[in-house]
């Protein structure tokens, strides 16, 4: 366990953004951070940055990292990005490196090794306005790695990336996984959380709705979700049809029809079905579901 | 303390990489001398206008002379040069000098000077020329042959009745009368004097000794170094001071302000405490204020050097100088980022920030009872609160009113104010410089402060 979370929270006078959440990132794991807009994403982000003070609750990062320079072991990409843009590259990178505590060889050999790494490298001399959107945010990404911090905070990271230097990135971020690198992924891309986080924290209206290993959470939520292939089911009271393409069904059981109850309905079918499987649901259906749930529980 | 280094560094690097930063450090004391050349060479040309007028005039310098009463004598008077020099000794000072009690050698020098400008007056000799009676001498005035004619009384020696007519209200203070009373000095006293009872007779209480059978022991006798001390130390702390914290201050909140909207703010905050931030700021504005104040000095070296010398300054009085101005620019400055950072915009920042000049500006409004009365409640009140303590430091020492340990006092609470306010200030910049949107108003600010972490 690289960080703990327990029992966090954070009020801005009456906003209520962070209510008693508690969760842990794993070293070398990759969490993937979900939540609507305005779900208290960046006020968490930041409590654990050490930018807000909690008013409850503790951060306790793995002994190793913990103590006074808490800031130089977490890189940090911000949503709403930000650079010295009448500044060269080389020289805003290398400030970023040694205010996260290195000395200015290590900073160089880092810098130098990130900006070969996410083919910047010829950019090294140029003023931050001129260059492109993308190329912008792979400066950001670069500054968030530059001190090769066991623990990654970063939000939206593929905001402005286009598919090959998206593509880039996730290469990077899993070598920094591989490497031992803790991560905290925020993003609304979804696919893009299923194929890398290891874990999902779901957060709405600062409640933790959901806290788990990614492929158990589709499972948990795909397990009444079946896809039969063959003839088109009949309607029935115990599961709801909810489409129906190339011979191919997607039905989810209703309270009360178990999977059992299923077979023993397949089976005393008139046409046999020409196979059945659990159908895995997109997490952003999940992350639909859940977040609705929760608003009609809050109503 | 590394970061703090870091971001300290990187504020003064950047600042004095800004062309700005040198147009407003050599162009003020640039400006400043490009002023006095500008307003000397005015006055040049002003007075050459003048000598122009005066030399161009139509009226010759010649002063007509009638003299009924027999007492002048013209060959004497148009040869001024030759009169024994009258001792104006006895001639009493305007009152305003007399009222800041100055010592003998000091009224000397002015009675001096003022006997110097009196005889300025009349910047070309004049000639004497007799007449006979007033309409001669009307006659020759009105065909511009003389600037003007004195009438001297038959009676002259009982009524000393005399009259000096002028061809217009132009030639009124354009005709120096220095040259007639010297000669009519010299000649009455001739007719009935010795000669050498003439000093008695201009000085009669020169011998006079002054015994005070009562002094007063709380005020002793003014100075005249130590009003102008108190004068100039002030001026020139608070001249140095805003023509600093204006000029950096700007720049740094433009920056400030620059982080604020493209956020950069939030990354440097995920390095460094902002404890650490506001101190490596406030320290690189300090490194940035004692480098304008070194070149500054170097350009004014030598006349700083005079003013030295005559005011007597001493090293301590210097080291006193910089330390406050040191301390009371740190003080500022980090008030003006803290609030600072809560403007959407550098107007913004500015207003916030502006309101801390005016409380250091406060002392000035007491700068003569503080002169008058340095050691009154007020004048040691304003000695220990931060805000006010520099300038009124600087005051008290300019006219040696105040003790080393008031000094060190000051200086101490000053320095630990300013620690203080570094931490407060850090509470309200990290606020501050994440806080998006319209800026509050003073109760939503104490309100979001009291929510502060």
């Amino acid at each position: 366990m690289i960080l703990k979370v327990q029992n966090l929270y954070k009020s801005f006078g009456p906003v209520k953004a962070v209510q008693g959440i508690s969760f842990d990132v794993q070293r070398g794991g990759i969490v993937g951070l979900l939540g609507p807009n305005g779900a208290g994403k960046t006020t968490l982000i930041r409590l654990i940055m050490d930018i807000y003070m909690p008013d409850g609750g503790e951060i306790v990062l793995s002994e190793e990292l913990a103590g006074k320079n808490r800031k130089n072991h977490i890189g940090y990409l911000p949503e709403e990005r930000g650079l010295y843009t009448k500044e060269k590259v080389y020289d805003t990178l290398m400030y970023f490196g040694v205010l996260k505590g290195l000395s200015r060889d290590q900073a160089k050999e880092n810098v130098n090794h990130f900006l070969t790494r996410l083919d910047m490298d010829q950019y090294r001399k140029t003023k931050l306005l001129k260059l492109s959107k993308g190329n912008q945010q792979k400066i950001q990404l670069i500054s968030a790695l530059v001190s090769k911090p066991p623990l990654l905070i970063l939000d939206e990271p593929f905001s402005g990336l286009d598919p090959i230097n998206t593509r880039m990135v996730i290469a990077v971020l899993h070598e920094l996984k591989q490497q031992g690198i803790s991560i905290m992924l925020s993003t609304h891309q979804m696919d893009r959380v299923e194929d890398l986080c290891d874990n999902i924290l779901l957060v709405n209206k600062g409640h933790l709705l959901l806290n788990g290993p990614t492929q158990d959470v589709i499972q948990r939520f795909s397990g009444q979700y079946w896809q039969i292939s063959g003839p088109q089911l009949p309607e029935h009271p115990g599961y709801t049809i909810a489409e129906y393409q190339n011979g191919l069904s997607k039905i989810h059981l209703n309270a009360g029809f178990s999977q059992a109850d299923l077979l023993r309905f397949l089976a005393e079918l008139p046409e046999p079905i020409a196979s059945l499987s659990p159908f895995k649901r997109p997490l952003s259906d999940i992350f639909i579901q859940v977040v609705e749930e929760a608003g009609h529980e809050q109503n | 303390m590394n970061k703090i280094k870091t971001v300290m560094i990187r504020e003064f690097l950047v600042q004095i990489k800004k062309w700005g930063f040198w147009l407003g450090t050599l162009g003020l004391p640039l400006f400043i001398v490009i002023s006095m050349v500008f307003t000397a060479w005015l006055g040049m040309l002003a007075e050459g206008s003048k000598t122009k007028r005066e030399n161009e005039a139509e009226l010759p310098r010649i002063i007509g002379m009638i003299d009924p009463s027999g007492l002048t004598d013209l060959d004497q008077l148009n040869h001024p040069e030759e009169e024994p020099e009258i001792d104006l000794a006895g001639i009493p000072l305007p009152d305003v000098w007399n009222e800041i009690n100055l010592p003998e050698s000091s009224k000397h020098l002015i009675q001096s000077w003022l006997r110097k400008t009196d005889r300025a007056n009349k910047t070309l000799p004049y000639t004497y020329r007799a007449f006979s009676d007033k309409s001669q001498a009307m006659t020759a005035l009105e065909a511009k042959e003389i600037k003007a004619f004195f009438v001297i009384d038959p009676e002259f020696k009982q009524n000393f009745e005399c009259e000096l007519v002028l061809y217009n209200e132009e030639d009124q203070n354009r005709v120096s009368t220095y040259d007639l009373r010297k000669h009519l000095q010299n000649r009455i006293l001739g007719a009935y004097f010795d000669p050498q009872q003439h000093e008695n007779i201009l000085n009669p209480t020169k011998n006079l000794h002054k015994t005070i059978a009562f002094p007063k022991k709380e005020k002793e006798p003014k100075d005249v170094k130590k009003i102008i001390n108190s004068y100039v130390l002030p001026i020139a702390y608070l001249m140095t001071m805003m023509m600093a914290i204006i000029s950096s201050t700007d720049r740094l909140l433009r920056g400030m302000v620059e982080e604020k909207q493209n956020r950069v703010i939030e990354i440097l905050l995920s390095s460094v405490s902002s404890n650490q931030l506001m101190a490596g700021k406030v320290l690189g504005l300090g490194l940035i204020g004692l480098t304008q104040l070194a070149i500054w000095l170097m350009f004014l070296l030598i006349p700083i050097l005079l003013v030295v010398t005559f005011l007597d300054w001493s090293v301590w009085t210097l080291i006193v100088f910089l330390s406050f101005f040191l301390g009371g620019y740190l003080l500022l400055a980090t008030c003006m980022l803290a609030f600072g950072s809560l403007g959407r915009d550098i107007q913004e920042a500015a207003q916030w920030s502006m309101v801390w000049i005016f409380l250091t500006l406060a002392p000035m409004f007491f700068l003569t009872f503080i002169i008058e009365n340095p050691h009154s409640t007020l004048s040691q009140v304003l000695t220990y609160i931060p805000f006010t303590s520099s300038l009124t430091v600087i005051m008290r020492l300019g006219m040696g009113e105040i003790a080393l340990w008031e000094v060190g006092l000051s200086w101490v609470i000053l320095l630990t104010t300013v620690w203080l306010f570094i931490k407060f200030g850090a509470k309200l910049f990290r606020m501050g410089i994440l806080m998006t949107g319209k800026a509050p108003n003073p109760l939503e600010l104490i309100r979001m402060f009291r929510h502060a972490d």
